[in-house]
């Protein structure tokens, strides 16, 4: 007899558990781009502007930390079998925490307030603590195995990376003395982006590609090293802080990152031209629209680095990073909300429908929670924004648009979000409800 | 000799491509195909459940102790995806296309998620605790007709 009092395979948290994450994930973009139109376009002429620094850790904690909390609780139960430990507590927690710490970290940064800065920093730290704690225990018991383990393995270990390396950064500007390298903030930076960000993203998609777009399945081989080979050149990139090591390494290890990231889009890319269901719905166009904001971002990367003397300076030096985190992470982060909340929205209500007993109840499938037409409209301004954002580091005189564009994105879709929220409690209001023409059969 | 997981993650993929031939005749409004192309998903889809429902599950419990757990919670999955054919099925013969395209996208996500847990977890689950009597099993499991 073996015992599976471990093994939950229905373990689905409440709806609040993901949603919250997810509903209020968009509002701090929302809120980067006002943090930006007040801090104004001179911001974007160095990444070491303090308005600049603050405002990206609204986006990157606001915006893809909350969600990707979200998410992993959702599916850590269905990929690996189990659930983050005490899983309706560290929700609360962790989301009170980051919705809480992300505003005064951020905007500490940004005006240089040290005491919003120690608190948000503590809160988002605490936040970050108890998440990582409790997904680590998760995979820990996990009897799964398989490449989209091994990349949420190391995608949270690369989380606990930038979040040491984040505190003692912040610490070290509260005035600890600490040495400040500007080398570290760029190994915090690369554990956050190509770590964290990116191994979780291609975790997912190793399941999500596949699964929802029919394609075939990754190659066996790109899916066991892509991760591992990932996490080793992030150590290897990490080691120059305690250890001499020859000047070659970094360059070597810097291309072999670029050269693996452009063989996970190109490859992704690939997969999706072969798939099987032809309809192209937004989430499709959202995971095309990342892919090739990666390869454009490495590619810029690259060029700067081949090219002597094509050193962009001012806003321009920042655009692989905004094409990484605005056009890759943001862009498929926003195509996967609109096929997981639909999807939690129905499972909920047909949950309901089961315990209730009444099986043929009509609820609206996964196309009627949200309006595909208001997805639509928001796919053109994610769009919209996302050039817009781009020529703005070009001209300036975009910069005012542009970023009016994605707040308006993102209020839309914390807005469509929201529809599918009130959908369900109608709906589950009526599920709920006392049937009088059901009752008058019974009774009759 | 194959394995559960390789012939039933097989047989996973066969049905899936079989529901994506019915959305894409249904986008097209091509309501002839849709119409085999549901009958042949059904098939497809009733083999494979009546291969777990019938071959496969009993033989986990045996070693699980209990009909409870994770069969338990598939077979209830099993019935879901039923129930939601039955709304495909209404809605293609009415010739809805909008309420059956959000039908089957329904269907598939269900189906979908439901074939992670097995595939992940189940099916490996079973590789390892019925290696003895997997080939007399799996000879059963392919040679299932559909009640």
């Amino acid at each position: 007899m073996i015992n599976l009092s471990r093994l939950s395979l229905d373990r689905t948290p409440p709806l609040w558990v993901p949603l919250q994450f997810m509903i209020t994930a968009p509002l701090f973009a929302v809120l980067f781009a006002l943090l930006m139109l007040w801090l104004g376009p001179q911001t974007l002429l160095s990444r070491w502007m303090p308005g600049l620094i603050g405002a990206t850790h609204v986006l990157v904690l606001g915006y893809l930390a909350m969600v990707m909390f979200g998410a992993m609780q959702q599916l850590l139960p269905v990929v690996a079998g189990s659930p983050l430990p005490r899983d309706l507590l560290t929700s609360r927690v962790t989301h009170g925490l980051l919705a809480l710490g992300t505003p005064f970290l951020g905007i500490g940064l940004a005006t240089t307030q040290p005491w919003a800065v120690q608190v948000g920093g503590a809160l988002v730290l605490g936040a970050m603590a108890i998440f990582i704690i409790g997904a680590l225990i998760s995979l820990w018991r996990s009897r799964a195995r398989g490449p989209t383990l091994t990349g949420l393995w190391l995608a949270v270990i690369s989380l606990l990376m930038a979040m040491v390396l984040g505190g003692w950064l912040a610490s070290g500007h509260l005035g600890q003395g600490w040495p400040l390298p500007r080398y570290m903030t760029d190994i915090h930076l690369i554990w956050a982006f190509f770590g964290w960000i990116a191994l979780l993203i291609a975790a997912v998609a190793y399941q999500v590609v596949p699964m929802f777009q029919m394609t075939p399945e990754y190659p066996r081989l790109f899916a066991r090293g892509y991760a591992p080979l990932v996490f080793t050149l992030l150590i290897l990139l990490t080691l120059p802080i305690w250890l001499p090591v020859p000047g070659w390494l970094a360059p070597l290890a810097g291309a072999t990152l670029a050269a693996a990231l452009a063989a996970f889009a190109a490859i992704t890319l690939w997969l999706q031209s072969r798939r099987r269901r032809r309809n192209a719905d937004v989430t499709v166009h959202f995971w095309r629209t990342g892919l090739i904001a990666l390869l454009a971002a490495i590619g810029l990367w690259a060029l700067a680095h081949l090219l002597p003397g094509w050193n962009p300076r001012g806003p321009l030096s920042l655009l692989p990073a905004w094409l990484f985190l605005a056009g890759f992470a943001m862009s498929i982060i926003n195509g996967m909300l609109y096929k997981i909340v639909p999807f939690l929205v129905w499972l909920h209500l047909n949950n309901q429908r089961l315990s209730t007993g009444n099986l043929r109840a009509p609820i609206p499938n996964m196309h009627e929670v949200i309006p595909l037409r208001l997805t639509r409209w928001q796919l053109y301004l994610h769009w919209l924004a996302l050039a817009g954002t781009v020529g703005a580091l070009f001209w300036s005189v975009l910069f005012t648009p542009a970023l009016l564009l994605l707040a308006a994105s993102n209020g839309l879709l914390t807005w469509n979000l929201a529809h599918g929220a009130r959908q369900f409690r109608r709906w589950h209001r009526i599920l709920t409800t006392p049937n009088p023409a059901l009752n008058a059969n019974r009774t009759s | 000799m194959q394995t559960i997981q390789d012939f039933f993650t097989h047989d996973h993929r066969d049905c899936d491509h079989r529901l994506a031939d019915l959305e894409t005749s249904v986008a097209d409004k091509d309501w002839a195909a849709a119409e085999n192309a549901c009958v042949q998903f059904q098939h497809d889809l009733e083999r494979h459940l009546q291969r777990e429902e019938t071959l496969l599950f009993p033989a986990i419990e045996t070693f699980t102790g209990s009909s409870g757990g994770p069969t338990e919670v598939m077979r209830r999955e099993h019935d879901q995806m039923r129930a939601l054919l039955a709304d495909v099925r209404d809605t293609l013969a009415r010739q809805e296309v909008d309420a059956c395209l959000g039908n089957i996208e329904t269907l598939m996500t269900l189906i979908q998620l439901h074939n992670v847990k097995e595939e992940q977890i189940l099916y490996p689950m079973a590789d390892k605790h019925l290696s003895g009597q997997r080939d007399a099993l799996m000879d059963q499991v392919r040679t299932l007709a559909p009640a």
